[in-house]
Order: C-alpha cells, then sequence, then structure tokens
C-alpha cells in the first residue's frame, strides 16, 4: 500500500514523512522510557541534533545525503548520550528536567545563530553536489529508513536482552543485585535511543530541506511522549501507532486549523489518554480481546 | 567609569529581578522537596498569573491592585483544579519514579495546553500588567529604581516572612516539614498525605502566580515565559538548595544578580551561559551542592 503514495502526490508525501520521522521518534522515546524507566522530556535535543549535523554538511557544504544522514545520527547519538552519561545521576525527576534543559538551550542557540530563516540549500529542490533529487525518491529513502529502525527497534524490544531492561526498568535495585549492570545497560539504551531520535530528524531535515530553531523546540520534546502515550507505552507498535497518528494530525489539521490550535488539541489528547487510557490504545485493544477471552488481566 | 556604572546598574536590577524571581523557584522546591515530583507546568501557572492579572484589569476593569490578586487567585484556582482532575490520586501521593514519571508527563500536558491557550487568546503578544506605583526613586550613583521595583522586593520578601513563619511556627507548617524529613514517621505521627500533597502545591502554585503578576508588571512576560521560568526555577533551586526557603532565596538573589550582569556584557547569550555553568555544576559537584538529587553520591 506504500508502494502507492508518492501517486497520491506531494501532500501525501509529506504526509508520510512527518509520520515515518515522528514514528521513529516516539519509538525511541519509549524505548527509553519502557525498557530503562529514564524519562526523556527532551527527546527533541537527538531529534535536532540529527538535523543539525544533517542538514549542515548537507546544504552548506553539499555533502552527499546518505553521509549526512550519517554523520547526524552519530553526532545525536554522541552528543545526546555525554548528556545521558552526565545526567545519569540525577533522581528521575531531576533526570528529564536536565534534557528538556539542553533542548531549551540549543533552540535559543539555533534561534539566534540562524534566526527564522534556518538552513536551506542554495538551491531549491537541489541537494548540494547531489543534484535534484525528487521528492518520491527521498520517500522511498525514508520507507527504506523506517524499515531499518523498525526492525531494529523490534528486534531489540523482543530480545533476550530486553527482558533484562525490564528487570532495570521496573526495579533497578532487584536488578543490580542479579548482577546485571543498571547504569551500563541504561547509558547503551540511552545512547540507542538517541541514535534514533537522531535518525528520525535527520530523514525529516532531508526530506523538507529546510532547517530552524523550530526543530529543538518543546512541541519535538513533546510529540514522542503523546504519540507513546497515545499508541501504548511499553508496547512495540503502540509508539508506533502513535507516530502515525501524531505524524498525521500534525501534517493534515493544520490545513483547517491554526496550527496553535493542532498543538492545543495535542496537549487535551495527551491528558485525556494518560489520565484514563494509560495503556493507550494497544491497551484498549488488549482489554478488549482479554474480555473475551475471559483471561486474568495484566496490571498496566 | 563606564563598565563599573553598568555593574552598579545590573547588579542593582538584578536583586530586584532575583528577589522576584526566587519566588517562583521557591515553589519548585517546595513541590520537590516535600513531594517529589517537579511540575512542569510550575511556570506556565507563573505565565497564566501574569496573563490573568492582565485580562482582569483589561477585560474586567479591575483596578491595578485588584486586577493583580484577581490574576493570581484565578492561576492558584486553576492549578488547584488541574492537581485535583488531571492527576490521579494514587500518582499524587507516590513516591517511586514510576509515579513520579507520570505526574512530570501530565503536567507537561497541562503546560503545553496552557502555553497554546493563552498564544491563541492574546494573540501571542505579551502581557503588559499595569505597575501599582508609578515613579522612580534616586539612588546614590545616580541609579534610577522604580517605585514598583521596590514595591515588589517589598512584597516578596514579605512573602517569604510569611512563609518562613508558616513552615516554621504552625502546625501545617510543622507538619509539612517533618513530612519531608521523615514520610512514614510522619503518617504515623497522623501527618495526612493528600492534604500535604495539595497544600504543597496550593502553595507552589500561588506563590509561582504572584512572581508572574510581579514580573509583568516590571519586565514582560510572554508564553515563552512559562518554560523559561520553569528552567529558571530549576537553576535556582540546584543552587540553592532543595526544601530550603532561606536557601532559595539567596540563590535567588545571586541568580538575579549573575544573570544581569552576564546580560550587560553578553545580551544575547546570558541565558545559555547561566544553563551551562549550572550543568557544569551538576556534572562536577553533584552531591556536594545539592544532596537530595543524586540517587547515589
Amino acid at each position: 500500500m506504500f508502494l502507492i503514495i508518492p501517486e497520491a502526490g506531494h501532500y501525501a508525501m509529506y504526509v508520510a514523512v512527518a509520520m515515518i520521522a515522528y514514528m521513529i521518534l516516539g519509538a525511541s522515546w519509549d524505548l527509553l522510557y519502557s525498557y530503562t524507566g529514564q524519562l526523556s522530556l527532551g527527546q527533541a535535543l537527538a531529534f535536532g541534533l540529527g538535523g543539525l549535523f544533517t542538514g549542515f554538511p548537507l546544504f552548506e557544504f553539499g555533502l552527499s545525503p546518505y553521509l549526512s544522514i550519517v554523520i547526524g545520527c552519530l553526532a545525536a547519538c554522541g552528543i545526546q548520550g555525554v548528556v545521558g552519561i552526565t545526567t545519569i545521576r540525577l533522581k528521575p525527576a531531576y533526570q528529564g528536567i536536565a534534557t528538556l534543559l539542553f533542548a531549551q538551550v540549543l533552540y535559543y542557540v539555533m534561534q539566534i545563530l540562524y534566526g527564522t530563516e534556518g538552513i536551506s540549500p542554495y538551491l531549491p529542490g537541489f541537494i548540494g553536489k547531489a543534484g535534484a533529487v525528487s521528492f518520491s525518491t527521498i520517500y522511498y529513502i525514508g520507507v527504506v529508513i523506517f524499515i531499518f529502525a523498525g526492525t531494529a527497534i523490534f528486534a531489540l524490544e523482543r530480545s533476550k536482552y530486553a527482558v533484562r531492561l525490564l528487570a532495570i526498568a521496573s526495579d533497578p535495585i532487584a536488578a543490580e543485585t542479579l548482577g546485571i549492570n543498571v547504569t551500563l545497560n541504561k547509558l547503551i539504551i540511552w545512547f540507542t535511543s538517541s541514535f534514533f531520535a537522531g535518525l528520525a530528524g535527520a530523514f525529516y531535515t532531508v526530506a523538507l530541506l529546510h532547517l530552524d530553531y523550530n526543530i529543538f523546540g518543546v512541541t519535538n520534546d513533546f510529540l514522542p511522549i503523546t504519540a507513546s502515550i497515545i499508541g501504548g507505552v511499553g508496547t512495540i507498535i503502540g509508539p508506533l501507532i502513535g507516530g502515525l497518528i501524531v505524524g498525521g494530525v500534525l501534517t493534515i489539521l493544520p490545513v483547517w486549523f491554526s496550527f496553535a490550535l493542532t498543538l492545543l488539541a495535542y496537549g487535551v489528547i495527551l491528558l485525556v489518554v494518560a489520565r484514563f487510557f494509560p495503556s493507550g490504545l494497544m491497551g484498549v485493544t488488549r482489554f478488549r480481546r482479554e474480555k473475551i477471552d475471559l483471561q486474568t488481566k495484566r496490571r498496566e | 567609569m563606564d563598565l563599573l556604572y553598568g555593574l552598579y546598574l545590573s547588579s542593582t536590577s538584578g536583586i530586584f529581578y532575583g528577589l522576584v524571581i526566587a519566588l517562583l523557584a521557591v515553589g519548585m522546591s517546595l513541590i520537590y522537596g516535600i513531594m517529589g515530583n517537579i511540575n512542569i507546568a510550575h511556570g506556565s501557572f507563573y505565565m497564566v498569573g501574569a496573563y490573568a492579572a492582565f485580562a482582569g484589569s483589561v477585560m474586567l476593569g479591575l483596578q491595578s491592585g485588584i486586577a493583580d490578586v484577581f490574576g493570581i487567585a484565578f492561576a492558584t484556582l486553576l492549578g488547584m483544579l488541574v492537581f485535583y482532575f488531571v492527576i490521579p490520586s494514587r500518582v499524587k501521593v507516590a513516591f517511586d519514579s514510576r509515579s513520579q514519571n507520570r505526574f512530570m508527563i501530565l503536567t507537561l500536558g497541562v503546560a503545553y495546553i496552557l502555553q497554546e491557550v493563552v498564544s491563541l487568546e492574546f494573540a501571542g503578544q505579551g502581557a503588559p500588567v499595569r505597575e501599582l506605583l508609578s515613579g522612580t526613586i534616586l539612588l546614590p550613583g545616580s541609579l534610577y529604581i522604580t517605585y514598583q521595583e521596590s514595591l515588589s522586593a517589598l512584597i516578596s520578601i514579605l512573602t517569604f516572612a510569611f512563609l518562613y513563619i508558616f513552615l516554621y511556627r504552625t502546625k501545617t507548617g510543622r507538619g509539612l516539614r517533618a513530612f519531608s524529613q521523615d514520610r512514614e514517621t510522619a503518617e504515623a505521627m497522623g501527618v495526612n498525605v493528600v492534604r500535604i500533597a495539595t497544600l504543597t502545591f496550593g502553595i507552589a502554585t500561588a506563590m509561582a502566580a504572584l512572581s508572574g503578576v510581579l514580573q509583568a508588571s516590571m519586565y514582560s512576560i510572554t508564553p515563552d515565559s512559562a518554560f523559561n521560568g520553569l528552567i529558571t526555577a530549576f537553576i535556582i533551586v540546584t543552587f540553592g538548595g532543595i526544601g530550603s526557603v532561606t536557601g532559595t532565596l539567596i540563590a535567588g538573589l545571586l541568580y538575579g544578580v549573575i544573570y544581569s550582569v552576564i546580560q550587560f556584557f553578553l545580551p544575547l547569550y546570558s541565558f545559555i551561559v547561566v544553563v551551562i555553568a549550572i550543568y557544569l555544576l551538576l556534572v562536577l559537584r553533584p552531591s556536594g551542592l545539592l544532596g537530595k538529587i543524586v540517587e547515589r553520591a
């Protein structure tokens, strides 16, 4: 089905691109939250860094898009990883806010450095020395990236390693006594999560051919959380479905309503879902299936 | 010399700024110190207080002082409604990291909604709260201080004094402090957790709103101030010690002065400099200055 999307035109591909980016971003946040219990309120940092370190080589120096994306991912992974290392010793609430702090700093730095113009390629449609690339090519690259990221995260979250991580998430002290190196594993996943968030940002920037300070904004801290909660925190498909919804609504709703109203709607949806349906969409379907099967309900 | 005068000027205005912003910080310090939660919407209530005061004076035609009180009352009431309806009872009183994370996610949603609603309602413009007193005082060294600044400083100091009296001289206040020191024993002694949680949240939000109103009357408050305020409060609390009223006040003053001085030299980058400084502090001396925020020292 997704093969037909390029036929549907530029706008459809634009929606799909946003969906892909937010699916990966949401999955990266959930990986961190549900599998190691670390709350990142600054996922926009890695997202934006991925975008920044991809956009810069690509737009300013005309480096190949593929190489730029790799640079972006590694930079995001590295930098947010370092932030993770330095905040690992802080209590959960403090770690959450510290990550937010950084995303905000970069938001202001970008605003000062590039203002509302941001960075764009010199010639529209041309990606530096790579020449003109059609949007459908970008779209297919996105699909490939999504399959890669999705498979990787799926494999990670289904592996035996994941069981160890879940132990860390639910009871770090017990996990430590079992011989699991809690700090090391938390950091490994922090770096991994940052990598995928950076990948999402890198792709998003290449696809949109534009980068400005908004990529570090609170919105991108907030949307992966919304995506994961809507879809179902802790499930594998949950954040992906959530990302699909988030990306879709983000690009479709502003056509009729204002952007600010769309973001407002998101806030309300997050609150309603987080408050009354903490298991998200996946939780609802699981619940109904279990009601029918009359099995014991698993607590959230 | 120009430089010296600039320093003099910025540090004095920094004192006033610091006093007002310390109010915001002490709210966060209380919530974190007593309940272990961080209210992401704390800065939002700071911002809403200012805008509500503005709305009060313009839309309801209230007089300056009454509009300010209205603003504070509105924001505090809003905060209590959020606390009552948005946060599930379990999360309100739980201290495990899971619940604290849920608390932060929920308050993040609230913060977001408030920011967007205010943006939409006021078309993104700042909140010009009319000052209570106008006119300036001439201080030695050819420095002008507005009456409003002095009034705000006075209000802030009085509020801190009241807070101190409340915490150290009243039965309820002692209950709060006892709870923050030893939860189980305090509960065994009859302290009601839900009451503590509600009271802490209410006081913190009220102080945030007061801070916002004062701040708006002297400088400017925009929807962006919500998250800015949150980060500023976080920095001050980190600096000054969690749960300590006097510590937060001193840290707030220091922050105000340092920030104003930095702003004098590097107007654009002042915020970034302060954040990096606090980050270095967190990294290099996580246990020394901060105590309760580190899990394993």
